[in-house]
């Protein structure tokens, strides 16, 4: 950019003041540049930084001072307001283009849905099955347990009449209780640790559409 | 610290200098940067709007074969800029006590050493 387009742009972005003013604020210009030198033209320039910048000073303490040309012809561009327009699209547009792309969006839509909820069943069922396994593993315990006790007990009461066999009753029976014993402990551990874990999980599962949207925002 | 010159102050100094001699804006611009960072473009709306409040004039002079607009300060202008130069002092005075912790005449007990 040069002297000469410089002030022209100059004259252009003041267009809007009237005429005295316009051609005032040019000519201060002119001198200005004309006082530098050609050496220092495109210092100026630099310095100056755009032309419309410079008006913009201009309009705005001449708005200051002038109310009514100021309600007519000059109106500030707020930073928010530029950003809100930029950002959104006005109501009716999404409307459109919402109801343009319906016949595509439905099926869609429902193709998505229902992956989710498979998902959700899948997942649900998971944890279901995993109850049961628990609850299963639980009772076998328990049942071990309880032949373990009975095997214990019989041995003992036939300890007298064949101490051998009896013997063995009571050491398989020590045995299985034993192993029930780790059985319910396992179990109780597996229900305590694992079920607020997996709990928490499908939890995540479900806020993480939502907590995804609110990070974008 | 960040010193921004206010309206204000920037029509005091644009006075104080115009009225020493009648001068034209480059000159201004470049007399008063050469004490304070003032961009180029700062000057001129000052300049316009104490023209408009009668505080300066203008006179063209043609020099080296083209017109420079000079500005000088009117007696209205120059009322503006003792009072102007009056807050100053009593501005400068009030920060200078709080900052350096100046013993003044105001302070009722002397400050023992």
């Amino acid at each position: 950019m040069n002297k000469k387009e410089f002030l022209s742009r100059l004259r252009i972005a003041l267009c809007s003041l009237p005429e005295e003013e316009r051609e005032n604020a040019v000519k201060y210009y002119q001198e200005y540049f004309d006082e530098a030198g050609p050496e220092r033209e495109r210092e100026i320039i630099e310095e100056l930084g755009s032309p419309e910048a410079v008006a913009q000073g201009i309009l705005q303490d001449y708005a200051d001072n002038n109310p009514q040309w100021a309600s007519i012809h000059y109106h500030t561009p707020s930073p928010a307001v530029e950003e809100a327009k930029k950002r959104k699209m006005p109501v009716w547009a999404i409307v459109l283009v919402c109801l343009l792309l319906s016949p595509l969006l439905l099926p869609l839509g429902l193709i998505v849905l229902t992956i989710i909820l498979g998902a959700f069943g899948v997942v649900f069922g998971l944890f279901i099955g995993c109850i049961g396994l628990m609850a299963a593993f639980a009772v076998t315990a328990l049942v071990v347990l309880a032949a373990g006790l009975l095997l214990a007990f019989a041995g003992l009461g036939s300890l007298l009449a064949s101490p051998a066999a009896a013997l063995l009753c009571m050491g398989v029976g020590l045995l299985l209780i034993g192993f029930s014993i780790l059985g319910i402990v396992a179990a109780v551990w597996l229900i305590v640790t694992c079920i607020p874990t997996v709990v928490r999980w499908i939890g995540n599962l479900c806020r993480l559409p939502f907590r995804k949207g609110g990070a974008q925002s | 610290m960040a010193l921004p010159i206010s309206s204000g102050l920037m029509d005091a100094i644009v006075l104080a200098v115009v009225a020493r001699e009648g001068t034209y804006g480059y000159k201004i611009t470049q007399d008063i940067r050469q004490v304070v960072e003032i961009s180029e473009s700062t000057l001129y709306p000052v300049l316009r709007r104490l023209q408009k409040d009668h505080c300066l004039e203008t006179y063209d002079l043609e020099f080296q074969g083209r017109n420079r607009r000079y500005y000088r300060i009117t007696p209205i202008g120059q009322a503006r800029l003792s009072s102007y130069l009056k807050e100053w002092q009593e501005h400068k005075e009030r920060i200078d006590q709080i900052l350096f912790d100046d013993g003044s005449a105001q302070k009722e007990e002397p400050i023992h050493e």
